[in-house]
């Protein structure tokens, strides 16, 4: 349990140097296009939930709770996402910015409020009312911009 | 030409008084009207009145909010009830002055960072309303930072920047647009000024409003264009705007951040839906389309 802990705790300070599992040799131009369908992939189910939340998709909370799931689930990729070596300098199209490498603690805060307010994400959909549902989507969405705020390029 | 500058350069000092004859700007009553301070309290989130006058973790309206500008950085006066730190002396007319005329009630020129060339398109009632919740503001005794200039550190300046910016007066109906689109160019124009963020500006830091919302390169944050171009917005349906208006999401699922995520946050998602639609079809129909 604290080796657990104390594992968890290193990862997102650490998250840049982390190899992938099988050391294949890493292509940055790779790396940016796994991560942009990842990014996109997060998007689209926040877009289908947002429909949800107005009211112009059928709300049916079992599908509610799979999209919940589902950002959850992705919002533990993102400390995977970022290797060194995969920044501006090596990749012409990517928006990341250079902090996420030299503000490595304000980079993980930001991951952690997506995690954090993901998984509260998903409890609200257990739960089923939709206007604790549509706070928490809220909070979800405000973890995206805080992050994009200070680590993605402005002009999007 | 000459003569033209050196005329405008006199003014300033009688420059407020001339101004104050301008037709479109009614006279306040001296005492005040009864206003509406749970509607004012609707009109202060759209108008976003909290962002600038609260710092960070501060109490609410109680100042120090840092707002950073080519000019340098400004801070967000007290406009709480402390009679010595806040404006809990001033009258109706004062707010009247303040809100409309960028004038303190010792004759000061307020700085255009508190956008007053947008309220001072507010009406009447609306001005009432705010001015009722302004008064229920609980006093705090917090003295106001002053500002950090490192450009017009003399305020003498603002009379002829008036003069030549400053379009005063409520926003009158336009009579060719239904009472839907007035409402909505109302609320884009004076109480949510969009334009504050999202229209180019001058060399004298003045709107372009022959350019409005096609977007803004100053500091603290470039805001986007966001007129109906079809290199801009001009593909948003009245579905896209609402879920950006009320949630701050993009049609592609991405997030606004930064200072458009506090003025949906405390603004746009309070407000009405009627409001909001009001809002995204002046958004569609009646803002001009400009090139990025
Ligand atoms: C911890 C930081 C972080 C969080 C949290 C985050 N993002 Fe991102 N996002 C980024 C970065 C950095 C990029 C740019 C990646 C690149 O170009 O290499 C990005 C890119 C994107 C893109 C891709 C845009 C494109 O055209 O490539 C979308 C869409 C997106 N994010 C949506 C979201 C949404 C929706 C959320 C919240 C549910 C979110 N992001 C949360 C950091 C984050
Ligand atoms: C974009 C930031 C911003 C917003 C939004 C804003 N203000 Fe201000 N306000 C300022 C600044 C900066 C000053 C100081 C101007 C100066 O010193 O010349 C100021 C000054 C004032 C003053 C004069 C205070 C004094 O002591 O003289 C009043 C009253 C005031 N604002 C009320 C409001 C109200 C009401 C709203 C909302 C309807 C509002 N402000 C919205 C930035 C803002
Ligand atoms: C205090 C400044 C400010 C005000 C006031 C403001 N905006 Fe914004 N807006 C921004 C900034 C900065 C962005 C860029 C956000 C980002 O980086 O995610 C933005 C982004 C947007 C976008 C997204 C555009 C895109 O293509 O991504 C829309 C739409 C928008 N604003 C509409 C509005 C409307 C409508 C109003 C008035 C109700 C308004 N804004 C008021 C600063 C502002």
């Amino acid at each position: 349990m604290t080796l657990l802990l104390a594992l968890s705790l290193a990862l997102p300070a650490s998250a840049g140097d982390d190899a992938p599992a099988a050391s294949i040799q890493l292509d940055a131009q790779k790396v940016y296009a796994y991560r942009h369908e990842v990014f996109e992939g997060i998007g689209a189910h926040m877009k289908a939930l947002s429909m949800m939340v107005k009211g112009e998709a059928p709300v049916r909370q079992v599908d509610m709770k799979s999209h919940a799931i589902a950002l959850q689930a992705m919002s533990t990729t993102v400390p995977h996402l970022f290797p060194k070596g995969t920044g501006p300098d090596a990749v012409k199209d990517t928006e990341a910015l250079a902090t996420i490498w030299t503000d490595p603690e304000g980079f993980a805060a930001a991951t952690k409020a997506f995690q954090d307010s993901s998984a509260a994400l998903v409890t609200a959909a257990e739960g089923g009312d939709m206007k604790v549902f549509s706070g928490a989507f809220r909070n979800v969405g405000k973890s995206c911009g805080g992050c994009h705020d200070n680590f993605r390029k402005d002009d999007h | 030409m000459l003569l033209a500058l050196v005329a405008a350069l006199a003014v300033p000092v009688a420059g407020a008084a001339s101004a104050d004859s301008a037709p479109a700007d009614s006279a306040p009553a001296v005492s005040a009207p009864a206003g509406d301070a749970a509607r004012g309290a609707e009109l202060a989130a759209l108008a976003n009145c909290a962002s600038c006058h609260t710092a960070a973790g501060g109490a609410p309206y109680a100042g120090g909010y840092a707002l950073e500008t080519p000019y340098g950085v400004f801070h967000g006066p007290n406009i709480t009830q402390d009679p010595d730190h806040g404006i809990g002396g001033w009258t109706w007319p004062d707010f009247v002055d303040a809100m409309r005329r960028g004038r303190s009630p010792d004759g000061r020129h307020y700085y255009p960072a508190f956008p007053y060339p947008s309220y001072t398109k507010l009406h009447d009632d609306d001005l009432a309303d705010l001015w009722a919740f302004v008064q229920t503001i609980a006093p705090v005794a917090q003295p106001s930072l002053d500002h950090a200039l490192t450009r017009y550190r003399r305020r003498s300046v603002l009379g002829l920047w008036k003069l030549l910016e400053l379009d005063r007066g409520a926003l009158r109906d336009d009579p060719r647009l239904d009472a839907e689109l007035n409402r909505g160019r109302y609320l884009v124009e004076a109480v949510a000024h969009c334009g504050e963020c999202h229209t180019p500006r001058n060399g004298r830091g003045g709107r372009i409003d022959r350019k409005a919302l096609a977007g803004s390169e100053l500091p603290p944050e470039p805001g986007p264009n966001i007129t109906p171009h079809e290199d801009a917005l001009g593909g948003w349906t009245a579905d896209d705007w609402e879920a950006l208006l009320d949630l701050g999401i993009l049609p592609d699922g991405d997030f606004v951040g930064g200072e458009m995520m506090g003025v949906v946050e405390h603004g746009t998602a309070v407000i009405s839906a009627e409001d909001r639609r009001a809002i995204a079809r002046w958004l569609m129909e009646g803002v001009a389309p400009q090139p990025p």
